[in-house]
């Protein structure tokens, strides 16, 4: 059946006008009204996910907790009777796109915080956000965003990626039992979000004592098979590697460990798993050091409590990063709005800046920021797998053993 | 050492490359048509399988997800390469990219960007010294191999196999004698999807887990099909292992030195390599142009 | 052609502006083009598009050049895109060079691999060029993404690039910066688009159409065929570079995700959807191109997220792929043609021709 092209035009006509007609009176996927900065009853803030692009795998579950910690605090009253509206974008993991929506948030939204997500384009917005003086949370937990001299809007809700290796890698060296030292390969991403701890972390290894693996090992995060890099690192003989990336090529890693019959013990990083590491990766998963400073989904803590008032099935960790991320920046704004000011970037910046031990409802170690370290805590927990089951194995907390040492902030 | 190692994986990925080359080469073969899509054809057979899988038992889930890309690449013909015949090379091109566009974009929404498990038949690897191979591998490769026999039986002893290699080699003369042109056109879409599906599961056997990207192998298969030649089976066949050895001894020997991500460019550098000395292939045919 | 019309001169025949109507068109052009930055003023918003449409209309001329006029089909446009944004951007970065001088500069970079990436095209014809051009584009990727070149390039990071400043006045990475970078983006485009059309009724654009219909027949004639190969890859890689570089310091950050096979793949999209080899199709499918991200978000997927939950991010590349292939299957000449038949449509009317 061929159409003229006249039928055609026709036809694509009346297409366009309904879906035009349909759109206007369609259901919006954002809240449209911008708001502006002042006496309100309605506050804006904007998101930043990536629910397509190659991060997706664990921003889903993070994008839900942040949706779903507003509706929270909107279903009790708002902050002091403030309503929060949250304005989202879907950037797929590029850059150029965060920018953009970024300019859309500040210009048109007139936001006083963003929650955004990835490392790259956190690092790109840092300078922007410091001149716009516009607060931003990020996923990101990339040292180089604790350091107020190189980010002063930035903050992050849990220990640093590399403080997160750091403390693995003393975990590992103290329960190390050979006479030997112990020997440790890199893998990660070619991303910002992979390569980012990997200076600090190695410093921290050679100052331990490990052996380090010349080459690190590359691993793209959409990757479904790592056989090679695993070979190469078989044949200079690892005990540990390190994963910095997300669960989807972690669990590639582990699989086609097993399969090479390679006996390591794995360092994954918080992205690098969840409760579907075990099904994932089956009985590659056993027995590996997984990090995350927070707790696991459904454990006894107040903040659980919170989170099953609004939500019934179960998720995962990435979940309560992003509960965790809006409750911080919401944590700021209540201060401020207690002490009777308005709500400016400046002032949560100045309020979170004055937190010391804060707890977030159990969810994550307590929080600290001072005007210059935006480190939240340098603690962190290991868990592992055993018979299928994840188990919390230890809570390292290297301030108290090595105090806030200045020589790791921003690295 | 290390370097066997990489031959075999080398050689395992080789026969799959060769068999989803194959589908591309019977799609030009028989309708000149240069599918941009073979890779996501590969990936939505795979899906298919998966989707399936959960509801069916293995056999009948592969059986009627082959079934069904078949009728899809059918589909695929009929409503969309169809119109195009007779246009500028371009206009094909850009379709094809269009339509791996297009798929991958539903795969995404339907599936999600996430990995998703892929069943493996077989578990365990056998250790020939200190070389590691996963049972798994040895099966795709003897699977791919089996499946590419049966290809070259058909296409030499089948009258549908017969006809389909006239129509390549001369279409006017095919169409005097009587044969329906257009729906070899369709059958040969149609197979070549279904061997497409046959490469998706092996793959997802062989990763153990599939997501959108590995539509991404199209590309490796380009490579395989220009060394190859573009309308020979012969050459997909030496193509592939050829390829799947070069990436893999070369990527594991070279990406510490060159840097990660290096395997992804050796089929492209080969091919470069190729186009610029024997620019038809090992086995292809010459193309004489006329003004 | 309307009535009544006749020239007296070849200077006449071969003008831009034949006819009356052409003349009000570009006055309502200009004068939309000018008042425009006047009312939009505060909104850096609309300011933005018009800066992305007029950067990328750039490239899209380029590859349209390349591929519409000339016939050589390219899909690593969006390599020398890069090489040019990379190139200008190191050139202040670490030279110090001024913005001015920056951006031609990494566009004359672009153009050198353009010459490069040219000298196949010899030997290669139609799908084998595409290929070794998507190849190119491959390779291009890995090099600007490979941590060992990191120090140069930045790696996966990627690079800051530093504000534009012209004599001094900073234009990027301020306040307005999208009302002044307006008045760089759009007068360069306008120059491209006036230089390309110039190009094209010289001899070199009659060559090139020459070589696009059948090269050989051209050789035959006494075209130097290959010379205009690689000129048309020159030229093309340029108006990349060029655009690249501006698209580099406009937005403040360099990361080649943004330079991938996806964006080779949209500019070819563009010139196709445009109307392949002709110029103001380069304009209408950049437009489109470029806007049908931003109205499917606004308006298509609120109109079925009504009925069906799904994200806009995953639904864009079914409904991009679904227009491409549309169009082709309907209108293969692009909308220029389709706008075409519809002046003839209302021209003729009542009757069908």
């Amino acid at each position: 059946m061929k159409m003229t092209r006249r039928e055609f035009l026709i036809c694509a006509g009346i297409t366009t006008a309904t879906v035009l007609g349909l759109g206007c009176a369609g259901k919006r996927e954002v809240t449209p009204t911008p708001t502006e900065v002042g006496a309100k009853e309605r506050i804006t803030v904007g998101a930043l996910f990536d629910l397509t692009g190659p991060t997706a795998d664990v921003c889903k579950d993070y994008a839900q907790g942040v949706r779903d910690y507003i509706k929270y605090v909107n279903m009790n009253g708002g902050i002091d009777g403030i309503k929060i509206d949250m304005v989202e974008t879907d950037y797929g993991y590029k850059v150029p796109e965060a920018l953009s929506a970024y300019k859309k948030f500040r210009d048109q939204y007139k936001v006083c915080a963003i929650i955004g997500w990835g490392t790259g384009d956190t690092n790109a917005l840092k300078t922007y956000v410091a001149r716009d003086k516009i607060v931003y949370i990020s996923a990101s937990y990339s040292a180089k965003l604790t350091d107020p001299k190189q980010a002063p809007y930035n903050f992050i809700a849990v220990a640093d990626y590399t403080t997160q290796l750091r403390s693995v890698l003393k975990y590992a060296m103290d329960n190390w039992d050979k006479s030997r030292p112990p020997r440790i390969a890199f893998t990660y991403p070619n991303v910002e979000y992979g390569t980012d701890p990997i200076r600090g972390g190695k410093e921290f290894a050679r100052e331990l004592g490990y052996e380090i693996k010349p080459e690190d090992e590359i691993v793209d995060l959409k990757a479904t098979s790592a056989m090679d890099q695993l070979q190469r690192i078989k044949s200079w003989g690892a005990d540990f590697i390190w994963i910095g990336g997300t669960i989807s090529s972690a669990s590639v890693i582990m699989r086609n460990a097993r399969e090479l019959g390679m006996d390591v013990t794995f360092m994954v990083n918080c992205w690098g798993w969840d409760s579907r590491i075990v099904e994932l990766a089956g009985e590659a998963a056993e027995g590996n050091y997984y990090n995350w400073p927070g707790v696991m989904f459904g454990e006894d803590v107040p903040g659980m409590k919170e989170i099953m008032s609004v939500i019934s099935e179960k998720h995962t960790i990435h979940y309560i990063k992003g509960w965790l991320n809006a409750m911080v920046i919401i944590e700021g704004m209540k201060r401020v709005v207690k002490k009777g000011e308005e709500i400016t970037g400046e002032n949560i910046k100045a309020e979170l800046e004055k937190l010391r031990n804060w707890d977030p409802k159990g969810l994550a170690p307590p929080i600290s920021y001072y005007p210059d370290d935006h480190r939240p805590s340098l603690a962190n927990n290991i868990y592992t797998v055993e018979d299928g089951k994840i188990k919390r194995l230890a809570t390292i907390d290297l301030e108290k053993i090595y105090g806030r040492r200045k020589d790791w902030l921003g690295v | 050492m290390d370097i066997l190692q990489f031959l075999v994986n080398g050689i395992v990925m080789g026969g799959i490359y060769a068999l989803i080359a194959l589908g591309f080469v019977l799609i030009y073969k028989a309708s000149k048509v240069l599918n941009f899509a073979q890779g996501e054809l590969v990936m939505v057979g795979a899906f298919a399988f998966l989707a399936l899988y959960n509801v069916l038992p293995v056999w009948l889930a592969a059986l009627i997800s082959i079934v069904l890309t078949g009728f899809m690449g059918f589909l695929i013909e009929k409503a969309i390469l169809r119109p195009l015949i007779g246009e500028p090379i371009l206009s094909v091109i850009m379709v094809t990219l269009g339509l791996s566009y297009l798929m991958r974009g539903v795969i995404l929404t339907v599936f999600g960007p996430e990995i998703k498990p892929f069943p493996q038949f077989v578990s365990g690897s056998i250790h020939i010294g200190e070389v590691v191979i996963p049972k798994i591998y040895l099966v795709g490769f003897v699977v791919s191999l089996a499946v590419i026999a049966i290809f070259i039986f058909f296409f030499k002893k089948t009258i549908i196999g017969i006809t389909m290699r006239a129509v390549a080699d001369d279409q006017v003369a095919a169409l005097s004698l009587g044969v329906s042109v257009e729906k070899i056109f369709a059958i040969s879409w149609a197979i070549s999807a279904m061997v497409a599906t046959i490469g998706g599961i092996l793959l997802g056997n062989i990763f153990g887990g599939i997501n959108p990207d590995i539509s991404y192998i199209g590309l490796k298969v380009f490579a395989v099909v220009i060394l190859g030649g573009l309308d020979s089976i012969a050459g997909a066949i030496v193509g592939g292992i050829i390829i799947g050895i070069c990436e893999s001894v070369g990527g594991g020997l070279l990406e510490p030195i060159v840097g990660g991500g290096f395997k992804d460019v050796i089929p492209l550098i080969v091919m470069l390599f190729i186009m610029a000395v024997k620019p038809y292939g090992l086995f292809g045919t010459e193309r004489i142009e006329r003004v | 052609m309307p009535c009544g019309v006749f020239k007296t001169s070849y200077a006449e025949d071969m003008a831009f502006i034949r006819y009356p109507i052409h003349k009000v068109g570009l006055a309502l052009a200009v004068a939309f083009l000018v008042l425009y930055p006047i009312a939009f003023k505060d909104n850096p918003y609309m300011l933005y598009w018009m800066n992305y449409i007029a950067i990328f209309l750039i490239g899209a001329i380029g590859l349209n050049l390349l591929t519409g006029y000339a016939g050589q089909i390219s899909l690593g446009h969006a390599a020398f895109m890069a090489i040019g944004a990379y190139v200008s951007t190191l050139a202040t970065l670490r030279f110090g060079i001024p913005f001015i001088v920056a951006v031609p500069l990494g566009a004359f970079a672009s153009m050198l691999f353009g010459l490069i990436f040219g000298i196949p095209s010899l030997r290669l014809k139609g799908f084998y060029l595409a290929i070794a051009t998507l190849a190119a584009q491959y390779i291009v990727d890995f090099i600007l993404v490979n941590p060992k070149l990191a120090w140069l390039t930045g790696g996966s990071a990627g690079l800051l690039v530093p504000p534009a400043e012209i004599f001094g006045f900073q234009i990027t990475q301020t306040e307005n910066a999208d009302l002044y970078y307006y008045f760089i983006a759009v007068p360069s485009a306008v120059f491209f688009f006036v230089f390309a059309a110039n190009l094209l009724r010289s001899d070199i654009g009659r060559s090139w159409i020459a070589i696009r219909d059948n090269d050989i027949a051209a050789e035959i004639m006494g075209i130097n065929v290959f010379k205009y190969k690689l000129l048309a890859f020159a030229i093309s890689s340029f108006y990349a570079g060029f655009a690249g570089g501006l698209w580099a310091f406009y937005v403040g950050y360099l990361t080649p995700e943004h330079y991938t096979i996806a964006l080779s793949i949209e500019f070819v999209a563009m010139i196709l959807i445009g109307g392949l080899g002709r110029l103001w199709g380069s304009l209408l499918g950049t437009i489109f191109v470029l806007t049908l991200p931003e109205i499917l978000k606004t308006v298509v997927i609120p109109a079925i997220s009504g009925f069906i939950p799904i994200s806009a991010e995953s639904l864009r590349p079914v409904i991009f792929g679904a227009i491409i292939i549309a169009f082709l299957i309907i209108e293969p000449k692009g909308l220029v043609e389709l706008l075409r038949k519809i002046k003839e449509f209302i021209k003729l009317f009542p009757f069908p021709y």
